[in-house]
Formats: structure tokens, sequence, C-alpha cells
């Protein structure tokens, strides 16, 4: 017993010591991005956060984005990334790799939609049957598998067409190359506000919380308390409030602003909507 | 040596004028040559720069999502893609972590020399932008650049632009010197005209032009050379007329110069003292022109002290004209000033005053004679004075006698009535008295017989003692002699109120002249009567229209005149006759007669040859002038011892008094 007792010791020990080595060695940890946007205005969102939040937690976030959700969601898979904001961890392919919620943004829900432009004649999505449709790719959770669950549902075929991430997709709509498109609802108002572009949903998923800012299980509890917490105080915060104004600016993003603590439980919704969902690659 | 600006001066206006504007021209093709070109130049550059940057820019924002993932291969790639020979031929990607992406190609050549790439700074630029994305940097981005095409088209547009120029100013040097050729041969013409008006054509005029540099300048020359053409009329025609007044001037003018050196003078001169041509008077002094020396020295002399004195002086000179005749000329010799108030010569007028002197002598003798005559002509208005004396007292006398006459007619109205009812009752009384003597007798036949004898006594009686018988005898002839004396005084009466008439205002009528004699004569009867006897001897004549009462003075002076010319019993005649102009009437005596020399003092005023306070002398001067204001004439003969006729001749058809002429002194 007491030798049991002493090896766990130890390996907390060692544990506790190699995390410290890691803290104070000062390495880095990969912050991955769900590219909703495209790389450049991700960077210039999110390398200021995480420039505050190194600053204020000593932990050195390093950002990184793939080229589409999709390879995004295959680094997902791969556990490739220490921190990530993303929803693609909901999937069962990537669920087995255990990454878990720390934090949220105080945004709203999102709901998944799919929206045409204003002049659109589409009213209805019976009239999308048998065409194409954009959507970010396939990793994405509501602009893609929610929407897509929900035509297959009523039992319209579209064919796909992705953009590679929300605002491509997005982009493609407002350009005229896809009718309609599943987006993310928050995205799509913020990317419609900022580009100017009129649209109209012709449908709304239930609501679900925004993207989650998650933690590998590689990340030591400390790490991901220190970063939590000056994330979570950010807000709060008048540096870490005129950065999140800033890099909200850029976006279009609307108030409020800043995280809040969530855990895996506050997103048992999307666990479960891949559970139950149509579409084949999940199933 | 000519100094370049002499010489340039010296230059024609066309010459001048193309050398200047090829020159500006040339300048400013060139100047706006080289404007346009550093424009270009620098706008080129400035575009090639921004071009540069803006490739820059589009490969920073190509590769920024490349280079926030961190593939690589994808932004080599694109370089790769990019680059070329013409603009950007070198591209080098270095990322935060020091790998370094180098793509590049050799640039192509440009016909254009290096220097103006170099020149230009077109032939190489380059850039670099470093990504920072979130205040994160990921890499640093280089280009160079180079702009092979815009080189070519600035060097294509050099050597087109300086071949233009060069046609261009050809062009122009042609243009202009046509256009100024064209404007030259304009101005030519005002040269013309301006050396007309030089040469005295001011009837010269320049044709219209058409350019509005000068359509003004030539209204303006034919305006001025109007101005001059009539100020020259009008100078000509006042100098003609100057000149030509001049000449007609009688004296001799002449104009010297301050040395005496004739400048001008007028024909008179010529024609009457020189002796020669005009032009061979001016510019000659006195000596060439006066042959007698001493009298040009004395003119000399003379014009000398005229102009140091600076005021006119006169002189009188003897000359010797022309025709060879000796002249008194009086000279006036007058200095001119020039411009600046000095004295520049004389002008000299010489007036021929021959004639006036001698006139003036003349005249002194005239004066001479003027001064006896006036002795003459006092004595003889004091004659004359005294005649007039007499005249005046003549007229007094004159109205004196009106006055008379005008008493005696209104005396003899007075009398004429008194005289009528008298004469009235002297015809009535004497009817009366007739019938009461035919009573006295009718009752002294028929009554007295039948009278008782007391009673016959008793009226015989008283019949004596009352003188019946001579009252009744004298009675009748008392009546009738006062009677006679009535009749007689109105006779009077009328001739005194015929006599009254002698004033000048009782109004003219027809008159017998044998009338006026007879009136005359009742008046004067009493006179006469007992010195001559009277005859008479009238022809039955016309009237004439004339005064009765001056008339009847005239008769009454003749007859008064008659009586007393006889001295002893003689004979008064009175005629009366008329021919086919005339109308006489003579009162003739037998009287002494008048002597021959006092017949022509007869009529004279104030004349008698009576005794003092016998006559006035008057009679006949009254007489005379009455009749002369009938227009007629009182005649007079005489002979001594046998008598004198004075004879009244008047017009049968008399004039007005008023109207008559002066009459002239019968001769007899």
């Amino acid at each position: 017993m007491k030798r049991s007792t002493a090896s766990v010791c130890c390996t907390l020990l060692l544990l506790l010591l190699g995390a410290s080595c890691t803290f104070a060695a000062g390495d880095s940890f990969t912050f991955g991005v769900n590219p909703q946007r495209n790389a450049v205005l991700t960077a210039q969102y999110w390398n200021p956060i995480l420039a505050y939040v190194a600053r204020k937690s000593g932990v050195r976030l390093e950002m990184k984005v793939e080229k589409s959700g999709q390879d995004y969601s295959v680094k997902v898979g791969q556990g490739e990334y220490d921190f990530a904001y993303t929803n693609h961890i909901f999937n069962p392919a990537n669920a087995r790799v255990g990454y878990h919620v720390f934090a949220r943004p105080h945004e709203d829900s999102i709901r998944g939609e799919i929206v045409v432009t204003e002049g659109s004649p589409v009213r209805t999505l019976e009239e999308l049957n048998g065409r194409e449709i954009g959507f970010p790719s396939k990793a994405a959770f509501v602009g893609y598998a929610v929407p897509m669950d929900a035509l297959i549902r009523r039992g319209v075929t579209v064919k796909p067409v992705f953009g590679g991430n929300q605002e491509g997709i997005m982009a493609q709509l407002k350009g005229g190359k896809v009718v309609a498109a599943g987006v993310n609802s928050q995205v799509m108002r913020d990317f419609a506000q900022r580009e100017k572009l009129a649209y109209r949903v012709i449908w709304r998923s239930q609501e679900f919380l925004n993207l989650p800012l998650v933690a590998h299980p590689r990340v030591s509890a400390k790490t991901v308390a220190t970063v939590r917490k000056a994330m979570i105080e950010m807000n709060t915060d008048p540096e870490g409030g005129k950065i999140l104004a800033t890099s909200a600016a850029l976006i279009g993003q609307k108030p409020p602003l800043g995280f809040e603590p969530s855990s895996d439980k506050e997103y048992r919704n999307q666990w479960d909507f891949y559970k139950t969902t149509t579409l084949p690659e999940y199933r | 040596m000519i100094s370049p600006l002499l010489s340039w001066k010296r230059q024609s206006l066309f010459r001048q004028l193309l050398l200047v504007n090829c020159a500006i021209i040339m300048i400013s093709i060139v100047a706006l040559f080289l404007l346009v070109m550093v424009g270009t130049f620098t706008m080129q550059k400035k575009r090639f720069v921004e071009e540069s940057l803006l490739r820059l820019e589009d490969f920073a924002g190509a590769i920024a999502d490349e280079a926030v993932i961190g593939d690589d291969a994808s932004i080599e790639k694109y370089f790769r893609g990019r680059i070329s020979g013409k603009d950007v031929f070198q591209v080098r990607w270095v990322d935060r972590n020091g790998k370094i992406i180098l793509v590049k190609t050799e640039p192509e050549k440009s016909c254009a020399p290096a220097w103006l790439g170099t020149l230009t700074g077109l032939a190489r630029q380059e850039h670099s932008k470093r990504l920072v994305f979130g205040g994160l940097f990921y890499g640093e981005l280089s280009t160079v650049t180079t702009a092979v095409a815009t080189t070519t088209t600035i060097w294509d547009a050099l050597l087109w632009g300086t071949a233009g120029i060069v046609l261009l100013s050809v062009i122009l040097l042609v243009a202009t010197a046509l256009v100024l050729k064209g404007n030259l041969v304009v101005l030519k013409e005002l040269t013309l005209c301006t050396q007309g008006l030089v040469d005295g054509d001011f009837s010269t005029r320049v044709p219209r032009v058409t350019q509005p540099e000068f359509a003004p300048i030539f209204k303006a020359f034919n305006r001025m050379a109007a101005t001059m053409q009539q100020l020259i009329q009008r100078i000509e025609s006042e100098t003609q007329f100057m000149q030509t007044m001049i000449n007609s001037i009688p004296d001799l003018i002449f104009i010297k110069d301050k040395n005496g050196v004739y400048l001008g003078c007028n024909d008179a001169f010529v024609s009457k003292f020189a002796g020669r041509p005009k032009e061979q008077i001016i510019s000659c002094n006195d000596f060439d022109v006066v042959p007698d020396r001493a009298l040009a020295e004395l003119f000399r002399q003379q014009d000398r002290e005229v102009m140091a004195a600076g005021s006119a002086r006169s002189s009188e000179d003897s000359i010797t004209l022309v025709d060879g005749s000796n002249a008194l000329v009086e000279t006036i010799k007058v200095p001119f000033y020039d411009q600046n108030g000095v004295v520049a010569g004389l002008i000299g007028i010489a007036r021929d005053i021959t004639a006036r002197k001698q006139a003036e002598e003349a005249l002194f003798d005239h004066q001479q004679e003027l001064l006896s005559v006036n002795l003459t002509l006092e004595n003889r208005i004091q004659d004359e004075v005294q005649k007039n004396r007499a005249k005046d007292r003549l007229l007094l006398q004159q109205d004196k006698l009106a006055s008379i006459g005008q008493l005696a007619a209104g005396v003899a109205h007075e009398i004429n009535n008194p005289m009528g009812y008298i004469s009235s009752n002297l015809r009535t009384l004497a009817e009366y008295f007739d019938q009461l003597v035919r009573f006295d007798r009718l009752w002294l036949e028929q009554v007295s017989g039948e009278l008782t004898p007391p009673t016959r006594e008793l009226v015989a009686a008283s019949r004596e003692s009352l003188e019946i018988e001579q009252l009744l005898g004298d009675g009748v002839d008392l009546i009738r002699e006062s009677l006679q004396g009535a009749r007689r005084v109105t006779k009077i009466v009328q001739d005194l109120k015929s006599f009254s008439r002698v004033d000048a205002l009782v109004e003219n009528e027809p008159v017998d002249l044998s009338r006026c004699m007879e009136s005359a004569l009742n008046i004067c009867y009493n006179e006469l009567k007992y010195v001559a006897e009277i005859r008479k001897e009238f022809a039955p004549v016309p009237e004439v229209l004339c005064n009765p009462g001056q008339l009847n003075q005239v008769f009454l002076n003749l007859l008064v005149n008659a009586g007393q010319a006889i001295t002893r019993p003689g004979e008064i005649i009175l005629r009366c006759r008329h021919d086919d102009s005339f109308v006489y009437a003579s009162v003739s005596d037998t009287g002494s007669g008048i002597p021959e020399e006092i017949m022509k003092r007869i009529f004279d005023p104030f004349f008698t040859t009576k005794e003092v306070g016998a006559g006035t002398g008057l009679g006949l001067s009254i007489s005379y002038e009455i009749i002369k204001q009938h227009n007629g004439e009182l005649l007079v003969e005489s002979s001594l011892g046998s008598g004198t006729t004075f004879t009244v001749k008047l017009p049968r058809t008399p004039v007005r008094p008023d109207e008559a002429g002066t009459g002239t002194v019968p001769h007899v």
C-alpha cells in the first residue's frame, strides 16, 4: 500500500515536475482555431488575444489554422492541437481524442441556418431539391452537419459544395455561385454586417452553444486553469477588454465579448446530435 | 566691329520677329517637351513605384493565408506563377523562422539605353513588406520589379517627340514666316503711305485691313492723314490768304533776319522798290538790294537800332523807286523773337507818304485861306443877323397887323348887328315918314278947308311953331341920308370883316380878284377920292384859290401907296385880266414913279422913301411875301414922272400856300 502510495506520489510528483518543467521552460502550446474565416482574419482576431493570454498567464499559445475545415477536423482528430477553438471534437471520430471544454465565448447561442440572398426566389427547403448548396466543410457542425441533417430528414436531396470555411462559402453565396448555404448563424450575421450582404434565412436549427475552447488531455490542468483564468478575466481587464473589442470589430462581432467558464456538460446537445443524426458519414 | 546688339538692331523687323518667334517657339517647344517628358518620367516612375507596391501588396495578400498557415510550398508555387521578366523578376520570402524562398528570373532587355532606365528609375525598383497579423510577425516579402515596357515606351516617345519637335518647329517657323510676311506686307503698305505723307502727299490713305491689331492703327493713320490734309489745306489757304493780303497791301513789307538778310517781302516791295524778282531779294542784304550804299548803310543802322532796342521804331526816309521817282516813305520796323525770346529779326512796313505830305502842305494853304474866308463870313453873318432881326421885326409887325385885323373883325361883327336893325328901322321909318307926309298933304288938301277958322288958325299956328313943313321936308332927307350912312357903315363893316381874314389860318377859297380890289378900295376910298380919280377896268376873270384877307391887304397896300405916290390930282386905275395860266390884278398910278436906284430895294423890309412916321417900310415887303406864298409874283413897272404899276400875278390853279415853293424876285 505504502509502495503503491509512494509510487502514485512519485508519479504525481514526476507529473507535476514534468508539468512544471514544461511550464517553466516556457514551451508554447498550439492553439488550433476552427477555420470559420480566412487565415489572415483569424490570425488578426486571435493573435492579440493569445498574446494577451500569454502575457497574463505566462502560457504561450501559438495559433494554428488550416487550409480548410476538413483539414482542421483531421488535425483535431489527430490531437494535433494543445488547445483549440472548435466544436469538431463532438463528432464521433474526433471525440476519441478526449478534448474537453474549459471555456466558451460570452456570445449568444448559435444556430445552424440555410440562407439565401435577399433577392433570391427560393423560399422553402423543398425548392433546393437537386440543387447545389454550399457548406463550409464537411467538418462544420452548425454549418453542415445540422442543416444537412435537416435536409435529409425533409427528404431534400442537394449537391453539397464546400467553401473551406464559414466565410468562404458565404463569399460564394454573396457572389452568386451557390443559391443557398448552410452557415453558422453568428458568423453569418457578422459576415453580412461586415460585407453589407442582405440575406434571408429559409431554415433555422435549434440553438447550440457557440464553439467552445477546448484543451487536449495532455495539457496539464493547471495550464488549462491558468489559461482559462486569463481568458475569462480578459473581459473585465481594461487591456483585455480593449483587445477583445478590437478583435471583435475586425469580424463584426457583437457583444457580449470575452469568455466564460464552461464544460462538456453544456455541450450535451451537440454530443447527442451526432448520436441521432441521419448523416451517413456519422452513422 | 559692330556689336551684336547693334547688329541685331540693324536687322529688319521681319528678321527680328522671325528670329524671336523661332527662338521662342523652339525654347517653348523644347521646354514643353522637356516638361512633358519630366512629367511623364515622374508620373511613370510614380506609377511604376505604385504598381510595384501594388504588386507587392497583391503578393502579400495572396500569400497571407499561406503565410499564417505556414504553407511554404503554396507560397513558392504562387511566386513562380507570378514573376516574369517584364515586371516582377525576383521575389523573396523569409518566414518567421528564417526560411528563405527565393524565386527570380532575368528581366527582359529594353531597346532603350540603360542610362534612360537608370535616369528615370524605371530599370529596377525593390520593395519589401513585413507580414504581421494580429501583432504576430509571419515573414518578410521582397519584390524586385522593372518597367521594361514603360522604358521602351518612353524611349520611343523621346525619339518621336524629338522628331515631332523638329517637324513642328519647321512647320511653326514656316507658318510664322508666312504670317509675319503677310502682316509685314500690311506694315509695308503703312510705311509707303507714311513715306507719302513725309513727301507731302496728304491725300494718301492706307487700305482697309482685317487684322484686329492693325485695323485700329490703319484707321487712326487714315484719320491722322485726313486731319493733316485738312490742316495743311487750311494752313495753305491761310498762308495763301496772308500772302495775298500782304501782297495786296500797297505798302512795302519786308522781313529780315538779325543779320539784315531778307527773309521775305511782298509784291509792292518787289515792284516798287527792289525792281528784281523776289528770289533775288531773299537771302540778300540791303547792300545787294539798295543801289544807294549810303541808304543801305542807313537801313542797316536802323535795323541794328531796332533789334538792339527790342521795340518798334519808325523813320521817314527818301528813297528812289523803280520808276526813278523819289518818294518819301515812313518806315516802321518791329523786331520779332524766336522761341527762346531772342530777337530773330525784324518786320518792316514802309508807306509812301509823298502824297500825304503834299496834301498836308496843301491843307496848310487851305487853312490859311479859310482863315481869311472866315473873317469875311463873319462879316456877312453879322449882316445876315441884322437882316434876320429886321425880318423878326417884320414878322412882329405882321402879327400886330393880324391882331388889329382880328380886332377890327370883332368890332365889325359887333357893329354889324345894330347896323342891321338901324338900317331896317331907317327903311321902315322912311316908309312911315313917307306915309306921314302923304297924310299931311292929304289932310291939308282934303280936311283943312273944312276946319273952323279958329281951328284952322290954331292948326296953322301949331304947324308953323312946330315947323312941321320944315320937319317933313328935312325929315325925308334926314332919313334918306341916315339910310345911306347906314348902308355905308354896313359896307365898311363888311370890308373890315373881309380885311380881318389876314392870318394864314384862314382856309383858301375861290376869290374874284376884282371883288378883292373893290373891298380894298372901299376901305381907303375916303383917302383916295381927294387925291385921285379912281378908275376901274375890270374884265371878267376866273376865281383863284387864295386867302382873300391877305390879298385885300396886298391891294390895300398898293392902293395906299398909289394914293401917296400921287402928289397932284391924278388917276388910279384898277385892272383885272387873265390869260390861260394866270390872273393879273394891277394898280396903276400917275404918280412920280420909282427911281431906278431904289427899284431893287422896294421890297426890302423897312425900306421906305416916306417921311419918318409916314410909313413903316413894311407894306411892299409884306405884300411881296404874301404873293410869293400864293406861288405868285408881285411885278412892278415904273417910270419916273409917269407913274408906277404894281401887278399881282396869280396862277389860275394856284397851289396851296403851305405847298408853295420859294418864289423868285421878279424882274421888271
